[in-house]
């Protein structure tokens, strides 16, 4: 049979095709599934979690708390510069080699 | 957009369960026979059906009625065929894990002939040759293919659910045909 069949044959096969009907219990096991998400509260925590807006405000905090991290890091080291720049100016203006050995009389 | 359909909107949205019930009823076989072909697999085609009525459910509020609401019911069903579909062959794809992270040792045989319930009984076997070609349509010529022929909407309503234009449809099921013809030959050494 397989031989005399052609592809347009089987591109017809559909033609006069009726539709497939679910279960007649359909509308019953829908309401189940609902009582039973209802009844899940990790669900509603899961679904606002993966809202977009809940994504975006995340990550603009985490973006926020980044960008706070790293500019007061700067500033800490920036106030360390600070401290430690007239220290060595003055070891410079004075000529003084902190590893010199000074001999007492 | 008919009155009725404004006023079971309105009573969905207000979360009615008897407007629930009208919809899963009225709506039930548009959305099971087209997830049934596109899974070709009653079990889940049922499963997903279920899950496309509690998506409809929870995001009734956010619907604006800019198209007929069946238009956006296709367009649940459509996408979570389809993402059923990827779902599995995402399993399937990376099965060998499954023993080191101890996911369910699930089968993933390859699917066994398609005999839609609603095709004649002289053309199943054909049907059945032809259901197997499908699946390995790329997903729009899938769905446009699928919409057209299985659940027998028009091109303009297949464009109105895929957001399309109509043109666009035409190539679509233009490129669809060429490949099952294709894929059907290699199959099966057809002319």
């Amino acid at each position: 049979m397989k031989q005399q069949l052609t592809t347009e044959d089987i591109l017809n096969s559909l033609e006069g095709i009726r539709r497939a009907e679910p279960s007649p219990f359909l509308f019953t096991r829908v309401q189940a599934r609902l009582t039973r998400e209802e009844s899940r509260p990790e669900i509603t925590v899961f679904r606002f979690v993966t809202r977009p807006a809940f994504a975006i405000s995340f990550a603009l905090v985490f973006l926020l708390i980044n960008g706070y991290l790293v500019n007061s890091k700067m500033q800490e080291e920036q106030s360390m510069e600070d401290i430690g720049q007239p220290i060595a100016a003055e070891y410079v203006q004075h000529n003084i080699n902190p590893y010199e050995i000074i001999e007492t009389p | 957009m008919s009155l009725n359909e404004i006023e079971l909107i309105s009573r969905l949205k207000a979360g009615d369960a008897i407007a629930f019930k009208l919809l899963v009823e009225t709506r039930q076989s548009l959305v099971f026979n087209t997830v049934i072909g596109f899974l070709q697999n009653a079990e889940d085609a049922e499963d997903v059906t279920q899950d496309v009525f509690v998506k409809i459910f929870e995001s009734i509020p956010q619907f604006k009625g800019e198209s007929a609401l069946s238009t956006w019911v296709y367009r649940v069903a459509v996408t979570s065929a389809l993402e059923f579909l990827r779902r599995k062959k995402r399993k399937k794809r990376f099965g060998f894990l499954s023993p080191i992270l101890g996911e369910n040792n699930e089968p993933t045989l390859e699917l066994p002939d398609f005999n839609h319930p609603g095709v004649t009984l002289d053309n199943r076997e054909k049907s059945a040759m032809l259901f197997k070609a499908i699946r390995e349509l790329p997903e729009n010529q899938q769905t446009a293919f699928v919409l057209n022929k299985v659940e027998g909407l028009s091109y303009q309503e297949v464009a109105e659910v895929m957001k399309t234009s109509l043109s666009a449809v035409e190539s679509l099921l233009h490129r669809a045909k060429t490949n099952l013809k294709e894929l059907l030959k290699n199959f099966y050494n057809l002319e």
